[in-house]
């Protein structure tokens, strides 16, 4: 028996759990009784203990579904693929969540506002990952995007965010337009909104080989919304502007949680509307573009949060090399490369914040960070190979099995240029460049950092034992993605 | 029952922690660690006779009960491959577990006192017990690759324990050839490996047998392709066990310490590819092409490792061709099918030269006061001699492994060669003839280094107070006469003839050899050292030598065939080994059976054994105390018929090339060295060139090229918000137009 509130109980906790933050936010600040206390740690922490508990409720109200579950008048679909993603979603959000504290004390950063910021975009990524109508899909997207503006200038006092912030808002309205319009569409087209019903019509429409521009060109606006939404490349250009400019948690947190709920939409999207093999070719041209773009542009960069950006890019691109092949191969590798890239992502943005911000901009700046730190250098060095790929890491593992899937679905054009460009730009110039620079290279000036904070150190020896160990045992994530490729497709 | 089953994957884990430990001992507290070291030798031992009880209980199991026993955990697992460890216990494996037990203790006892006073005494135990756990590790896998995973960590092992004293640019060099050689080896074994996954789709090995079982109804499978990767394979077995073309690594492994050779080069190492083939053996045996070429290379190795050894100076090197060629047999036992016997041969094989190598590490012992700690001369059987009384433990417990090796009755290493050489000539008469004559010459090299070492007197003082003359004559003669008996043994006495004018011919050459010889090693220590003799080492040294005596004496009684006459169907005999061995393989009972006859067995085993006395014979005559007395008669008939004979002369050259050959092994390393080494060297340089000249090119100008777009993209959009929005319109458009 499906029970429906402890399904949804995941997402009703979340949203009271944001709101008495709020109300406990503004109370407690603005109390001359307490002589306005800085309220952002305490926030942060009950913030982070909320996220956990709805982790918790995600894992105990709904186990293990072997058959999928519509609910809420079919707008939600609930299966292993959601409940993986979920968990993952939640994970790398207490990830984000975690690595603030100390950045916050460092930079004299006291707005609350901040941390509630963080689990309200999470609940509307929580509902996107299950959602199984082109309106829900709609709604939980701009919702989220509502948030991210915001947060993306939360730093008042810096223009820089505020910039950011400004440029995030105008350049996502209009992708958000047009995915309405290709939603819309799509609705005028075929009278359907829900996925099962436009997957009935689309494998109707491929079988008697009528032809619809109208369908078509909606297709087209979903994915370049999409495709926006998750920086690819020729829809990418607001991406480092704004990962630059954002303050660094924001910058972490915009390049983790929305990645794993737009693919695990994208892949619901794609599932339905294989149409005409048009969504096939345009991931296919996108992830060519994202490579070599990803490749390129970071190795010009001298500062260090933009080639991170870059680099998200360019991952993105290999990530969605699952999508072009259209196959359950293609979707397991792809839940592998969002499971890894997830978890270098927290492990390299944890250490960026952990070089005070206030110093560390450009990558001259790492200069003997071998000497000064060096288990700090170690660990960074890691996460670079490991982006870069290099076998005994995970990066490895996911760029192996994208590729292998890419291959096996006769992608002939598509491997051969994600190895090229892995192994020119990342290896050569840019991964190596960090690693080089922290351990070979002798600054004038030096800089000391100070020790890192506990709750970091946790979190990235955390990340970096998964990098570390998902090569030697990778069954027990294959398995799981295994799974949830398959009930994505059940 | 069962329990001792489950828990056998503990065995090669056992000496895991005792490594760990001192490793990481010897990183973060290296000086309390250092000063603990004679401490660290107990628990390596104590697990390792843990691991020997284990394995005791567990052959006494395959005994009585004879199960094979496999257990397997899943890795890595995919839609078409699955890839699974574990472990297998079967008697083969049993029968390993227990010698490579055994021998590892003992040497690990045997070397706290060797290595006592070495400054890597830790790094030593560290290596050796890695090894121990390695090799345990080879035997019980289950599959090819956990095989191949654990021959390279032996391999490694190897390398490292050779280069031990790495200090020493000789054993530097020898431990790179080592790995060098081996690395051919491994190469292809891993085709192979891959090439039976490609044919055959497993690497399990019940797998591949059971596929293999199919051949053999259709008189094996001629496909190319099989045949080629079963040779694959074949070849890291040469590798691994010093077979002919790659066995050059073996005698300059010699440059590690003492109880490594024993260890490693002469018991259980280099009995690893003995140990793949015989597990392998039941997919061989249905490719005939592939056996056969076992058998060729068994046999020309077992005769060049014999004629290699005839007139080595160096103790530990002439040990080496020694376990070269009794490789050779077991490679030969099994190409012709005789599987038990090979491995009969190489378990007593393993307790004898484990022995004779153990023994000659106490007489380097005993020798290295006088003569500097130079390997060159501690090792140098031209200064040894007359050793038995001043170490007669060692020179009982030598003098019965030389006589093992030879064939002599009552030890081990009869029963097995007698197996062998009774198969071979079974199998071709051809084999059968070199096996037997090689028989012969083993007894004799063998004997000459037990004369050498022990019989006449000491030559290190001889040098010092005999006459110039004599001595030099003496020491040139001995390499001189050494040669002459691995080619005609039937001139007996034509070559101690011939010796005559061979002699007188190398007279002119005398004064300059004795200068050379006294100026490098007699003078420096003469006026100090000239009366000190040799001693017998200490009883931690001496215990392993007598325990492994005993095994020496008696495990031959294994294999020995009881005539008990219970016939039923036509299974008679009832030795421990076949009752061990018989269920794994069935293949060769009509071998086997063809020996029971106790007449056929007792002409056998008198021909044999006469050959082996023959060698003795032939080698105390040359060597022995009865020298002198012809050294005598010799420089007599010398003044008498100088130029007596012409035909002596082109004997005279026969002998010289001969001997030349085995000094200088064969001409091989040579032969090697300039074609193969110079070979890669000129072909180094060539793509050492085009690489920097074309291919740095080529990526440089990519980098630059990349750099150069990477500043433009850098610029384009310029940040500007209108101008982000009209690529991404455009880019809407495009897709909107040009994607259909």
């Amino acid at each position: 028996m499906f029970n429906l509130f402890l399904a949804v109980s995941p997402e009703i906790f979340l949203i009271n759990a944001t709101f008495i933050l709020l109300i406990h936010g503004v109370v407690f600040s603005t109390s001359k009784k307490d002589d306005y206390p800085p309220l952002v740690s305490n926030v942060g922490w009950l913030g982070l203990l909320s996220v956990l508990i709805t982790l918790l409720l995600l894992a105990a109200g709904a186990p293990l579904l072997t058959i999928a579950h519509l609910f809420w008048n079919n707008f939600f679909r609930r299966d292993n693929f959601t409940y993986f993603c979920q968990i993952l979603l939640l994970l790398s959000t207490a990830g984000t969540i975690s690595m603030c504290f100390d950045s916050f004390e460092k930079e004299r950063f006291d707005a609350f506002e901040f941390i509630v910021l963080i689990p309200l975009p999470t609940r509307s990524m929580l509902l996107m990952i299950p959602a199984h109508d082109l309106i829900a899909m709609y709604l939980a997207i701009e919702l989220q995007s509502l948030c991210f503006y915001v947060i993306a200038a939360s730093k008042r006092k810096s223009e820089f965010s505020t910039e950011a912030g400004s440029k995030y808002l105008i350049l996502g309205a209009f992708p958000s337009g047009i995915l309405l319009f290709g939603c819309s569409m799509i609705y005028g087209s075929t009278g359907a909104t829900h996925f099962d019903q436009l997957a009935k019509i689309l494998t109707g429409y491929e079988i008697t080989g009528a032809r619809s521009s109208g369908i078509f060109m909606g297709i087209l606006f979903i994915a370049v919304g999409s495709l926006f939404k998750i920086t690819a490349v020729p829809f990418h250009m607001w991406a480092p502007d704004i990962y630059e400019g954002s303050p660094t948690p924001v910058t972490a947190f915009l390049s983790i949680a929305p990645k794993i709920s737009i693919f695990a939409n994208m892949s619901r999207v794609s599932i339905v509307a294989s149409y005409g093999g048009t969504l096939q070719q345009i991931f296919f041209f996108c992830s060519i573009a994202s490579m070599i773009l990803g490749a390129l542009a970071a190795m010009a960069q001298t500062k260090v949060k933009r080639p991170l950006a870059h680099s998200s890019i360019g991952h993105v691109g290999y990530i969605r090399t699952g999508f072009s092949c259209g196959t359950i191969e293609g979707i397991q590798s792809l839940l592998i490369g969002i499971f890894i890239y997830a978890s270098m992502t927290i492990d390299a943005f944890a250490i960026v914040p952990a070089l005070r911000q206030t110093r560390v901009k450009y990558i001259a700046d790492l200069g003997a960070l071998a000497k000064t730190n060096p288990i700090l250098a170690m660990t960074f060095s890691i996460t670079m190979f490991s982006y870069a790929g290099i076998p005994p890491l995970a990066g490895f593992c996911s760029k192996f099995y994208l590729f292998f899937a890419a291959l096996g679905c006769g992608a002939y054009f598509l491997a051969p240029v994600g190895v090229v460009t892995s192994v020119i730009g990342r290896w050569a110039f840019y991964y190596i460049r960090l690693a080089k620079r922290m351990f070979f290279d002798r600054p004038r000036t030096w800089i000391l950092y100070e020790p890192m904070d506990r709750d970091k150190s946790l979190l990235l020896a955390m990340t970096s034992s998964f990098i570390t160990s998902s090569f030697p045992y990778p069954s027990p994530l294959f398995d799981l993605t295994h799974q949830m490729a398959l009930s994505s497709y059940l | 029952m069962e329990h001792t089953y489950q828990y056998a994957w503990v065995i090669p884990l056992l000496p895991l922690p005792v490594i760990m430990s001192m490793g990481f001992g010897l990183f973060l507290i290296p000086t309390a660690t250092k000063n603990l070291r004679r401490i660290w030798a107990f628990p390596s031992i104590l697990l390792l006779s843990i691991a020997m009880v284990f394995s005791v209980h567990l052959s006494i199991q395959q005994i009585n009960g004879s199960s094979i026993y496999q257990y397997l955990w899943s890795w890595a697992i995919n839609n078409d491959f699955s890839l699974e460890f574990g472990y297998l216990i079967d008697p083969l494996t049993s029968i390993m577990l227990i010698l490579i037990t055994t021998v590892g203790i003992l040497v690990l006892i045997y070397s706290d006192d060797y290595m006592s006073h070495d400054e890597g005494y830790l790094r030593f135990f560290v290596y050796i017990s890695f090894f121990n756990t390695s090799m345990l590790g080879l035997v019980t896998s289950s599959n090819l690759i956990q095989i191949y995973f654990f021959w390279e960590l032996i391999g490694m092992c190897s390398y490292l324990l050779i280069g031990f004293w790495f200090t020493r640019p000789i054993a530097a060099s020898a431990c790179q050839k080592a790995f060098v050689t081996n690395r051919v080896g491994d190469f292809g074994l891993l085709l192979g490996i891959l090439g039976f996954f490609w044919i055959t789709g497993s690497l399990e090995f019940r797998d591949l047998f059971k596929i293999a079982n199919n051949w053999i109804p259709n008189n094996g499978i001629n496909s190319l392709l099989t045949t080629l990767c079963a040779f694959l394979l074949f070849l890291g077995a040469v590798a691994k066990s010093a077979q002919f073309p790659l066995h050059v690594w073996l005698p300059d492994a010699m440059e590690g310490p003492t109880p490594i050779s024993a260890l490693i080069h002469a018991a259980t190492m280099v009995a690893a590819g003995i140990f793949l083939l015989a597990r392998l053996l039941p997919l061989f045996i249905s490719l005939p092409l592939i056996m056969s070429l076992i058998s060729l290379v068994g046999t020309i190795t077992l005769f060049l490792g014999a004629t290699l050894a005839l007139a080595q100076r160096d103790i530990k090197r002439s040990l080496a061709y020694s376990t070269m060629s009794q490789l050779g047999y077991m490679m030969l036992a099994l190409g012709i099918g005789s599987y038990q016997a090979a491995l009969f041969h190489l378990i007593t094989h393993a307790y004898s030269k484990a022995l004779l190598f153990l023994g000659s590490g106490s007489i380097i012992h005993s020798m290295e006061p006088l003569v500097g700690y130079s390997p060159d001369k501690s090792q140098n059987m031209v200064l040894m001699g007359g050793l038995r009384k001043y170490i007669p433990i060692t020179r009982t417990t030598f003098l019965c492994g030389t006589l093992s090796l030879c064939g002599i009755p009552p030890l081990a290493c009869f029963w097995s060669k007698d197996e062998i050489l009774s198969n071979s000539w079974l199998y071709s008469p051809f084999f059968g003839i070199i096996a037997s004559f090689t028989a012969g010459l083993t007894a004799f090299y063998m004997f000459r280094i037990y004369l050498l070492t022990f019989d006449g007197y000491l030559r290190v003082h001889f040098q010092n107070y005999s006459s110039t003359k004599e001595g030099s004559l003496y020491s040139i003669s001995l390499w001189g006469k050494g040669i002459s008996k691995g080619v005609n043994r039937d001139f007996v006495l034509s070559t101690t003839k011939s010796g005559v004018s061979f002699f007188s011919q190398n007279i002119p050459k005398i004064p300059r050899n004795t200068r050379n010889q006294k100026g490098s090693f007699s003078a420096p220590f003469g006026a100090k050292n000239t009366f000190v003799y040799p001693h017998e080492t200490g009883n931690t040294m001496l215990y392993p030598l007598l325990i492994l005596l005993f095994f020496t004496l008696f495990i031959g009684s294994i294999g020995i065939h009881f005539d008990n006459g219970v016939k039923d169907n036509g299974i008679s005999e009832l030795t421990i080994l076949s009752r061990w061995l018989t269920p794994s393989i069935n293949f060769f009972q009509e071998s086997s059976n063809s020996s029971i006859n106790s007449y056929e067995f007792l002409t056998n085993a008198i021909s044999s054994v006469s050959l082996a006395i023959l060698g003795l014979f032939i080698a105390y005559i040359f060597y022995g105390s009865a020298y002198y007395f012809f050294q005598n008669l010799n420089f007599q008939n010398s003044l008498v018929k100088i130029k007596k004979n012409p035909k002596k002369n082109f004997l005279d050259e026969v002998k010289k090339k001969i001997y030349s050959w085995s000094y200088n092994r064969g001409y091989m390393d040579v032969f090697y060295t300039r074609v193969f080494i110079l070979g890669i060297r000129r072909l180094a340089e060539l793509t050492h060139f085009f690489d920097k000249g074309v291919i740095d090119g080529i990526t440089n100008g990519v980098g630059l090229a990349g750099f150069c777009i990477g500043e433009e993209i850098k610029y384009v959009g310029g940040g500007r918000i209108s101008s982000y929005l009209f690529f991404f319109l455009c880019y809407v458009s495009l897709f909107l137009f040009f994607i259909p």
